[in-house]
Order: C-alpha cells, then structure tokens, then sequence
C-alpha cells in the first residue's frame, strides 16, 4: 500500500532443479563448470532466456532451443518429438568448456549443453548436462 | 509388446548428449526450487542445504 512495489510488479523468473541435479551440483560438477551453471542461472533470472530488446535486456550468448528441434537425420526423430515436446525439454549451450562462434553470429556454441524443462516461460528446471558436438549438426540447422 | 518396443525406443535415443529416458525421468523427479537473487556462495550453500534435507 503506497510503497509502489506493486506497480512495478516484476516477473520473478524461477530456477529449480531435479534432486539428481541438484545433488550433482552439490558434489560432482567441476568448480569451473559450476561457475558455467551459475552464470545461466543468473541470466534467466535478470533476463529470462531470450531476454527483452525494448528493455535492452540480452538473450543468453549461447544457443537455446527446443529438444523436439532435431535435425532430419537423427535417428527416432519421432520418438524425440513426441516426447520432448510432451515433456517440455529444452537445452542451452553452457559456454563449457569455451562458447564458439557460428557462422551467422547469432549465438554462440560450446561442446555441453544444460538440459531444462521450460515449466512456464518464467520458470525452469534444470535436468541434467550433455556433451554433444555442435560441429555434428548441418550447417543450416538452427 | 508394442509398449516394451517403445520403452526401448526412448531408452536408446538419445537427445544431445543424453539418454532421451533419462530425462524424462529428471524431469518427472522431485525438484527444490531456489530463492532468486543468490549469491553464488548463497545459491551452493543453499543447493547443499536441500541435498541434505532430501538425503537425511
């Protein structure tokens, strides 16, 4: 009442984790990739994934998308759209061990991924970290 | 049988980097939910705080 808090009303963004996650984050991830977790968690939390240009909030600097986005020649590509999508999963390039450039600049690439569900588009859970070449997809592929 | 063939389906297929099971399971598992706005040293401390609630 009169504070103006409420006018201002943010969207807080909210970062969970699976227990498993969360028990690897506690005693089995290197400092350095902590560290590469710990900056993902802080941009979604400022800036949500994809950020706000008319707020001249930044999208994260590695790739996000979908888990059902694969590309035509993975194998069971059905089973992981049905799935995925069912399941809301999505993953992020983490930087770890190094972000990588792309061709058209868009984003950034780097060996591991963070695997999340995307509850709502102001909450997540972290799931899980997977090493996957970015240099196995088509170039074409985004 | 065809249940079983589809289970195996999505045991064996994996989805950059990971099983695509095993991240149905993680995502069907419990969660904890942080606090926002942690510290780093707040946000480790408070992720060792819930694996000890979750393991005691």
């Amino acid at each position: 009442m009169g504070s103006g808090a409420g006018a201002q009303n943010p969207q807080l963004n909210i970062v969970s984790f699976s227990e498993t996650f969360n028990l690897y984050y506690t005693s089995r991830f290197s400092p350095k990739t902590l560290d590469k977790i710990d900056d993902f968690i802080e941009h979604f939390e400022k800036y949500n994934l994809f950020g706000d240009p008319l707020k001249n909030h930044p999208a994260w600097i590695g790739k996000i998308s979908p888990s059902w986005k694969v590309p035509d020649h993975y194998e069971n590509k059905e089973a992981i759209e049905l799935h995925a999508r069912a399941n809301k999963l999505w993953h992020a390039h983490l930087g770890d061990p190094v972000f990588k450039d792309t061709f058209h600049g868009k984003y950034k690439v780097s060996d591991w991924v963070i695997h999340f569900q995307r509850l709502t588009p102001n909450h997540i859970k972290l799931l899980e970290l997977g090493y996957h070449d970015p240099m196995d997809l088509p170039q074409n592929f985004e | 049988m065809k249940t079983e063939q589809h289970h195996d389906l999505v045991k064996d297929t994996e989805v950059f980097g990971v099983s695509l099971s095993l991240l149905i399971s993680r995502a069907n598992e419990k969660s904890v939910t942080m606090p926002s706005g942690l510290s780093r040293e707040q946000r480790r401390a408070w992720a060792a705080e819930q694996a000890r609630k979750i393991h005691s």
